[in-house]
């Protein structure tokens, strides 16, 4: 049986298109299929993948709400750190970035029912390397504030 | 395994999806519910009009977020086939996130 990623990359024609980069692509593959004429065959999908894909995006949204639950929290509670709006350069960040994952979340749920419902490859996020990177960010500006107000 | 599930029944749930389903929601709603006790407890006692506009958006982002999960509970009831229409209860969800991470902002600023 031939892989669903490998079967996705013949599909489309190519085969100088690697299937990874197929996968990678899965936003702008779900806007190119939306302008094609062509119908695409629908199917409802097994009602526990329906389930995980609810779940996850609520999971999203949680880390959304955590972000700015945090945010808020640093601009109340952290001391000025010698620095003028120290909190906020900390906070705001957060609560930001927690305002893109709730976007972020809905434009994934979505993307992600549609593949189902067309029995494709689900598609990917670069969700969790921004928030990697922007949790990361944070903590070194953090750790820069921190030395600063020590003096 | 809940009440209305046949126990004859060859399809029953019996990753109780739909269970853990019901459970993240309810956890969601306890998040929200903190995110707005934690935003509104910078806002306390109220004077001026940002915080007046503050409190206005917290209030909009909760009332999105609990017709939101009325209408996700609603679409997910026993029998009820998941489809198109629970679009809306995640839009609305994201929707009252996306103002409560508004009012914080605009609380953090204050």
């Amino acid at each position: 049986m031939v892989p669903q990623a490998e079967r996705t990359s013949a599909g489309t024609g190519g085969t100088d298109v690697p299937a990874y980069r197929e996968r990678r692509d899965g936003f702008s593959r779900l806007t190119r299929q939306m302008s094609e004429d062509q119908p695409v065959e629908e199917a409802e999908p097994d009602v526990r993948f329906t389930y995980a894909n609810e779940r996850t995006f609520l999971a999203w949204n949680r880390t959304a709400l955590a972000l700015i639950a945090t945010g808020v929290a640093a601009t109340q509670l952290l001391p000025e750190f010698h620095v003028n709006g120290g909190p906020r350069i900390l906070g705001l960040p957060l609560i930001a970035l927690g305002a893109l994952v709730a976007l972020t979340s809905f434009l994934h749920w979505k993307a992600n029912e549609q593949a189902m419902r067309r029995n494709e490859p689900l598609p990917r996020s670069p969700m969790p390397l921004v928030l990697s990177i922007g949790i990361g960010a944070v903590a070194v500006i953090a750790v820069v504030l921190a030395l600063i107000g020590s003096r | 395994m809940p009440d209305d599930e046949d126990p004859e029944d060859p399809t029953r749930d019996m990753g109780l999806a739909r269970e853990r389903t019901d459970l993240a929601w309810n956890r969601s709603g306890l998040a929200v519910a903190v995110t707005v006790a934690i935003v509104l407890r910078r806002l306390w006692p109220l004077h001026g009009d940002r915080e007046g506009i503050t409190l206005a958006l917290i209030a909009t982002g909760a009332v999105i977020w609990a017709v939101g999960m009325r209408l996700g509970r609603r679409l997910r009831r026993p029998g009820r086939v998941q489809g198109p229409m629970s679009e809306s209860a995640c839009r609305m969800l994201a929707a009252g996130t996306l103002v409560l991470a508004i009012a914080g902002f605009v609380g953090g600023i204050l």
